[in-house]
């Protein structure tokens, strides 16, 4: 009985180290919010294009969209947060990776307004999916800080790769990147659908 | 069973360090870290700094006296333990969102708002960097440390920032400070959910 009881302390003790609103939880959080969109092979695809997207159609598409991404997707999150229900979201990121990579493929040049809706449209549904995650990470602002960050990274390797279209090569190989990421898209709109 | 309480009791010891990230560096440098390991003061000082940064030299005029006296007082009052009712992480969180959405808009604002957001963080930031539990000696090298490490991380950022002249420079400012809005709204937004 003894040996028992002793075993409950002891283990009870053992869970003390969870506790804490030290800065262990700060890093946990900023970890798993940066490593959400990077480990979501969707996401990846998506923030990818809309940088490779952004080079194409040069500048002020080249940071505009970039900008217009985070900041539409804040209120992706934030209807996410308030538990307002977003139609098909996982339909939506799918096919944000296939509609980018398919504007990639073909070198679409529509009027950059039309870029930020499209941009827009399809930041809000990568929102809605971060958002849902952020009331249960360890501390909500350094995940969001992370997935925020990520997501930025992630924009900023897709315009680095897209601004090989100054070489002839490099227009191929971009375009083949597109490619890839619609046929991947496609894969995801099946699979979620 | 014995030896798997003599395994439980030699993982014990391991809670003995985990009390601090950075045990052992003392009060003063725990302080001039404070302002950097809180997100809600990072992320509010570091959008400021880069609000004053793309905004010039009258701006700093204009913003550092301010911030540096209402983050003394706010220290002062934090450090006598009054509190003044305040939900700091709400305040911080609204006057990042502010200044990130400026910084990503690169709008101008009026001079005097720049006071204004200096007092309004400097005195939240203060204010929500108690310490408890230590001599007097101690809470003053805290308090001390925290508002150099608050004070030299907002001239030193805004400082970088107003060296950055190119456009692809001036543009990277401006897509931080997006980073900022977007986490603004998202924290904000589940705070005000909660309350």
């Amino acid at each position: 009985m003894l040996i028992r009881i002793l075993s409950c302390m002891a283990l009870l003790l053992c869970a003390a180290p969870l506790s804490a609103h030290e800065a262990a939880d700060i890093a946990g959080g900023f970890s798993s919010g940066f490593m959400h969109p990077i480990l979501g092979w969707d996401h990846v695809a998506a923030m990818v294009a809309v940088g490779l997207w952004g080079a194409i159609l040069k500048n002020p598409a080249l940071w505009i969209l970039p900008i217009t991404f985070p900041l539409v997707m804040a209120v992706g999150g934030a209807l996410g947060l308030a538990g307002i229900p977003l139609a098909g979201v996982e339909v939506g990121i799918a096919a944000s990776a296939l509609v980018l990579g398919v504007a990639v493929l073909t070198a679409l040049r529509p009027a950059l307004w039309l870029a930020a809706i499209v941009v827009g449209c399809f930041a809000i549904f990568h929102g809605h999916a971060h958002g849902s995650e952020l009331p249960q990470a360890a501390n909500p602002l350094a995940y969001s800080l992370g997935f925020v960050i990520a997501t930025g990274l992630l924009h900023l390797a897709g315009i680095a790769f897209g601004l090989l279209t100054k070489w002839q090569l490099g227009q191929a190989l971009v375009r083949a990147g597109g490619a890839i990421i619609a046929i991947a898209g496609a894969w995801f709109l099946i699979q979620a659908w | 069973m014995r030896s798997f309480l003599l395994l439980v009791g030699l993982s014990l010891p391991q809670i003995a360090w985990s009390h601090s990230p950075i045990a052992g560096i003392g009060q003063f440098y725990g302080g001039l870290l404070h302002p950097l390991m809180v997100p809600a003061h990072a992320l509010a000082l570091t959008v400021f700094a880069l609000l004053i940064g793309q905004s010039g030299i009258r701006a700093m005029r204009l913003g550092y006296p301010p911030f540096m006296l209402c983050l003394a007082v706010g220290l002062v009052l934090a450090g006598f333990d009054i509190s003044l009712g305040l939900n700091s992480e709400q305040g911080l969180l609204v006057i990042a969102l502010l200044c990130a959405a400026l910084v990503a808009l690169q709008w101008r604002p009026p001079l005097s708002l720049f006071a204004v957001l200096g007092t309004g963080l400097g005195v939240l930031i203060g204010a929500d960097s108690g310490v408890q539990g230590l001599s007097r000696q101690e809470t003053f090298a805290a308090l001390l440390g925290c508002w150099l490490g608050a004070t030299i991380a907002l001239i030193v950022v805004a400082g970088v920032v107003e060296l950055l002249q190119r456009p692809w420079q001036r543009i990277g400012v401006r897509v931080i400070g997006s980073w900022g809005v977007a986490s603004s709204v998202l924290v904000l937004a589940l705070t005000t959910l909660r309350t």
